[in-house]
């Protein structure tokens, strides 16, 4: 049996946090409703959906847009997505000119009202460390080729801010409405890690 | 009074269609029900304000580190034959599977320093855990059970009634957290920390006497320590 988390197999893990909610639950600091209510947040209502709706929206709607860069974190609470733990929000817009890139060196600062929990990949050490590095490698190992007279700009994510990209709105969408375009946004292209392919 | 506490399943919610599911990598939010759980609890600490989010990042950074930025990674190599992943998405998936052991790993260190759960206390729940999950439940259904009788001062959690009676088990209600092995000191004899609790059916007459029709059965949620095998 290790001492703390960090090792053994996930069964030993499971009694940990079994033997910490218990205690928990038995001191009156944690409901299980409250703890199911969370997972179900996360699982179900809070997700890349959101951020493709801002994006859509973004898209579609000029004077949303220009409020959307100007101040990320009011605009995008204004569609109902409310930071968590009350960070800003910055949006950053990708063009013929610029890439950006989203990366937390440090830990796993992700924008969780608009994006939702972060992915295994972004959470790692590899990730983390080579989106700094070397950006440009990164987005090939997602399949993702920026042109050498693009800028690459990389942005680190932290507590009390996270990083939105808007990604370029794809050629031939002209005649789809702001619900079809939000149906082409992924949620990778949102991170700065792939473009949003044309439908 | 606080209500009798079952040792918790870590269950999770149904997953519907909904917003969070990342539709371009189909993986789940959460790969495993400990995960959801570990996450939840330290938000749920944080939105009552038992500390802020500053100070979870601190201990959660702490334990994540910087990684070896600047290190050589071997990412330059060609895919594995018959995968179409690169190896540099592989480490990341391999890597980036330990996130939730370190946050819950940090989350023990916070809430040992906030006095919430302290170190020894949670050591001494995980093996009561341990112990029963691995002794499992002394009875099965359907088999006979002695009520002891049991001398102890206050609360007995027993009627006085069913001491020295005959049961049948009709089910074991799984495991629960004995109310007085917590808070209280007065004598608790036998009494474990976590206990199975089984359903006991009692007929009339070995309850109430051979005097007294049959006409029904008694039916008592017992706790492990307070029977015998009869």
């Amino acid at each position: 049996m290790s001492s703390d988390a960090t090792g053994g197999p996930d069964s030993d893990t499971a009694t940990r946090i079994k033997a910490l909610e218990s205690l928990l639950l038995e001191k009156g600091l944690i409901e299980t409703s409250a703890i199911e209510e969370l997972i179900d947040m996360f699982e179900n209502r809070l997700g890349p959906w959101n951020g493709a709706k801002v994006v859509a929206r973004a898209w579609t709607d000029p004077g949303f847009k220009e409020a959307l860069l100007r101040d990320g974190t009011e605009t995008i609470a204004e569609m109902g997505f409310e930071a968590l733990q009350g960070e800003d929000m910055v949006v950053v817009e990708n063009s013929a000119e610029v890439h950006n890139i989203v990366v937390c060196t440090l830990c796993s600062c992700y924008p969780w009202a608009v994006l939702g929990l972060p992915p295994v990949w972004y959470k790692s050490a590899p990730y983390r460390a080579r989106a700094a590095r070397d950006p440009r490698a990164v987005l090939r190992e997602f399949g993702t080729e920026i042109g050498a007279d693009t800028e690459v700009r990389v942005w680190d994510s932290n507590a009390e801010l996270r990083y939105l990209v808007l990604p370029e709105r794809p050629a031939g969408t002209e005649a789809l409405d702001a619900a079809a375009l939000a149906e082409l946004v992924t949620r990778d292209s949102m991170i700065g890690v792939s473009l949003v392919a044309p439908p | 009074m606080r209500k009798i506490l079952a040792l918790p399943k870590l269950n999770v919610p149904r997953q519907r269609a909904g917003a969070a599911l990342p539709r371009d990598a189909g993986e789940p939010v959460f790969a495993e029900p400990w995960q959801a759980h570990t996450f939840s609890v330290i938000m749920s600490l944080y939105e009552d304000g038992h500390y802020s989010w500053a100070e979870w990042d601190d201990y959660l950074g702490y334990r994540i580190q910087a990684p070896g930025h600047f290190g050589g990674a071997a990412a330059e190599e060609a895919p594995p034959p018959g995968t179409n992943r690169s190896p540099f998405l592989a480490a990341c998936e391999e890597d980036g599977a330990k996130f939730y052991h370190l946050w819950l790993a940090a989350a023990e260190q916070l809430l040992d320093a906030k006095n919430l759960v302290s170190k020894s206390e949670l050591e001494e729940r995980i093996a009561a855990i341990e112990k029963a999950e691995r002794d499992g439940p002394r009875f099965a259904a359907a088999q006979r059970v002695l009520v002891r009788d049991i001398k102890r001062e206050g609360h007995t959690h027993l009627p006085l009634y069913l001491r020295g009676k005959t049961g049948v088990v009709e089910s074991d209600r799984g495991l629960f957290v004995f109310p007085e092995a917590v808070g209280h000191d007065h004598d608790h004899e036998s009494a474990a920390t976590l206990q199975h609790v089984y359903c006991v059916r009692f007929s009339t007459t070995e309850i109430w006497g051979e005097a007294e029709a049959a006409r029904h059965d008694l039916n008592f949620n017992l706790w492990d320590y307070q029977l015998d095998a009869a």
